[in-house]
């Protein structure tokens, strides 16, 4: 809630990106997220190639399925925000095909281990995909400086507010690390995934989502959007990039948990041991 | 309007025919158990994918050259950077083979694979695509500057793939 309060009422529009820049408040820490668990699907694919234990098998899967959810949330804040300030929802521009393709590159990753097989063989191909793919996210993250599309660079230390920009970039980091990194470790998620085969979040990045350092971004290439503004269609847009990107991960949560009460009912205790 | 897409037109169909060589090369090897002869020579397996990567990589280079004459024929193309379009040309298929050999084994493990195979490898291969298209216009002087960073990032890729799968390569085989 307090998030909320500082990201929708209690911060200022931003000097040049006006009230659109409370959907980078969605934007930023999803698409961080989503790189950290894509990070995390290649070193624990590494680990289980090397000491095949299931355990960094899950780990994998339950970062890539994660990854693959605030992907698409990146995407889909990313679409409320173009559609304010360049007026359509989608451009074939570089970091936003870049962005798509990486998407589908663990898309398959997932679909590879939907398909069934033996817990060995799954985990080998799976992981093979889980490396391989990571090469794709520096190309993703570096499209903005090589082909000069229209989405905006990560130019806030060019400009002077390096200070604010890299705490919050820490911050976002920090955050989602360990909101990861607990969900991961806590005891009744592994069971959950042991079960089913599959892991995720029991809440979303909500502290992730606070807000980004006052102050806008020189140089972003304009488009139609008047900043002073503050119609109807912007705040529609506004809210429904921060309903969906709070939603979906609370949802995703929530299924979890039930399932997760569902199958541990069902696992005498002494069965339990997974690691 | 084709003229100006050449280069793209080009490393499409030379991806999309790579596609379809990684599956056929996998597929006659599976059918006659050709990978579990080849696991009982003793062979690394770094070297089995280095056989398999270069045999696809003559298959596309040849390939490369037959539609390389018709695009200078039918396109009107000038070859005035050639050094750099062969460094292109060598680096993508590098990089199109490192990545095909390790992604088509790994399809030709699942009963799907076949089906799979573009869903993986075309997701992953894209950036090589772009690069190759870009790094290609400047070569024919359709794009001015920068071709030599093209080149150098599709040499980053082949080599990234290229030990990628070596390494991984190894597990793959040993999956029955």
């Amino acid at each position: 809630m307090a998030v909320v309060l500082l990201g929708l009422v209690i911060s200022p529009p931003d000097s040049q990106l006006g009230e659109t820049i409370r959907i980078l408040y969605m934007h930023v820490p999803t698409v961080s997220v989503a790189y950290l668990a894509f990070v995390i699907t290649a070193v624990a694919s590494i680990a289980y190639l090397w000491k095949r234990t299931e355990f960094w098998d899950l780990l994998a899967a339950s970062a890539a399925e994660i990854g693959v959810m605030f992907f698409a949330l990146t995407i889909f804040d990313g679409m409320m925000w173009g559609k304010v300030t360049w007026g359509v929802f989608w451009r074939w521009e570089p970091r936003l095909v870049t962005t798509t393709v990486l998407m589908l590159t663990y898309v398959g990753y997932l679909v590879v281990r939907s398909i069934p097989t033996d817990t060995r063989t799954r985990g080998t191909l799976s992981a093979v995909i889980g490396i391989m793919a990571v090469v794709n996210i520096l190309i993703t993250h570096k499209a903005v400086d090589w082909w000069r599309g229209l989405h905006q660079g990560w130019d806030g230390a060019r400009h002077g507010r390096s200070g604010h920009v890299r705490f919050a970039a820490v911050r976002d980091v920090s955050v989602a690390g360990g909101v990861h990194g607990a969900l991961r470790v806590a005891p009744d998620t592994p069971l959950q995934s042991r079960l089913a085969g599959r892991t995720g979040s029991r809440r979303g990045p909500g502290g992730g989502h606070r807000r980004a350092p006052p102050g806008g971004r020189r140089g972003w290439p304009g488009g139609n959007y008047d900043r002073r503004s503050s119609d109807l269609s912007t705040n529609f847009y506004i809210g429904t990039a921060w309903v969906v990107t709070l939603g979906v991960p609370a949802l995703y949560a929530s299924w979890l948990l039930r399932k997760g009460r569902e199958l541990s009912s069902r696992v005498p205790e002494e069965q339990r041991r997974w690691m | 309007m084709l003229t100006e897409a050449t280069a793209g037109l080009f490393w499409t169909t030379v991806l999309f025919t790579a596609v379809l060589a990684v599956q056929r090369a996998y597929a006659v090897e599976m059918d006659d158990g050709v990978l579990d002869s080849l696991r009982l020579t003793g062979l690394a397996p770094s070297a089995v994918f280095m056989g398999k990567v270069g045999a696809l990589a003559v298959q596309l280079a040849v390939l490369e050259l037959v539609l390389g004459a018709g695009v200078v024929v039918l396109y009107d193309a000038r070859l005035g950077g050639w050094f750099l379009l062969v460094v292109v040309a060598a680096a993508t298929t590098l990089g199109i083979s490192a990545a095909g050999a390790a992604y088509g084994l790994l399809a030709a493990r699942l009963r799907q694979g076949s089906a799979l195979l573009p869903l993986l490898l075309l997701p992953l291969l894209a950036p090589v695509l772009i690069a190759a298209t870009r790094g290609s216009d400047v070569a024919l002087g359709r794009e001015t500057g920068g071709g030599w960073s093209w080149a150098a990032l599709l040499g980053v890729f082949a080599v990234a793939y290229l030990g990628l799968g070596a390494v991984l390569y190894g597990p793959l085989m040993d999956e029955t």
